[in-house]
């Protein structure tokens, strides 16, 4: 099983008060447990059991909701993964699968993160005066070791 | 064209995962150093960048951080704005020496020009007053 039981039902529930796509797209976004299933399971996973659901006549209500937790989870992925696995899916046999894939392109803001570790800092020391010692900082040397006299 | 619609350093930048809007925390304007040189431990550039439809999606950009013009990282960074007119960009980075006072100035730059700076005054270390006891 995909999604456990307890967060199952938090989702169906959602799901079965929602009256608009954006109501839904809203509270499935913030549900920790399917972004989650986009990191636990993968993305092929999920898209073979998203048209498993979607290819029979009739759903039950776990499986609608199953689906739809499916496709709200792929939100949570990579721009350009989310944006392919959402158009090879046919969201349009969920009743607002098209409607939930606008609003994520409409809403999706594109980041771009960075981490730099710079060059530490070497220290070489040396004695200029002969009552006095100065420690002169350079980037990027290796420190070179003189004798005190 | 692509223009800066905002730049600023700060000491962290998060991503609200669920909304997607970021949030800076401690904005930097001005650093009074213990002692020279040091180093940062956490310094995030924020930029948030904005381009036409005709400029390219991909961007290649230099991010420089230089003070009293000795430069201290100049790296390459890709910008990709993919299918959207905006581009946020989040840069981290950890333990950064400042070797000397002055205006430290974070820019972004594509193909010389600059798209955006920010600028922080590290003042001079504090001077400690020892006093002494009279005997």
């Amino acid at each position: 099983m995909l999604i456990d039981q307890t967060n199952l039902k938090y989702l169906t529930a959602k799901y079965l008060f929602s009256n608009t796509p954006m109501y839904l797209y809203q509270h499935y976004r913030r549900n920790v447990s399917l972004q989650n299933l986009a990191i636990k399971n993968k993305p092929e996973t999920l898209a073979e059991e998203f048209k498993r659901i979607t290819s029979k006549e009739t759903k039950s209500l776990e499986e609608t909701v199953t689906a739809y937790s499916i496709l709200m989870s792929f939100t949570f992925l990579d721009y350009g993964k989310a944006f392919e696995l959402l158009n090879s899916l046919a969201v349009s046999k969920l009743e607002w699968g098209t409607e939930l894939k606008d609003i994520y392109n409409a809403n999706k803001k594109v980041w771009n993160i960075l981490r730099l570790t710079p060059v530490p800092l070497k220290f070489r020391q040396e004695q200029i005066k002969s009552q006095s010692s100065t420690n002169i900082v350079t980037l990027g040397t290796k420190p070179k070791k003189k004798e005190v006299s | 064209m692509i223009n800066t619609k905002l730049m600023l350093c700060a000491d962290n930048v998060i991503v609200d995962r669920f909304t997607n809007n970021a949030s800076a925390f401690n904005i930097l304007e001005e650093i009074t150093p213990e002692g020279l040189p040091f180093a940062y431990p956490r310094f995030v550039v924020l930029s948030i960048l904005e381009r036409e439809i005709s400029d390219p999606a991909k961007l290649e950009c230099t991010l420089q951080i230089k003070i009293a013009e000795e430069i201290i990282i100049d790296q390459k960074v890709i910008v990709d704005f993919q299918d959207k007119l905006r581009s946020h960009s989040v840069f981290s980075i950890f333990g950064m020496p400042v070797p000397n006072y002055g205006i430290l100035q974070a820019s972004l730059l594509c193909e010389e020009r600059e798209l955006g700076h920010y600028d922080i005054k590290v003042n001079e270390p504090r001077q400690k007053k020892v006093t002494t006891a009279n005997a």
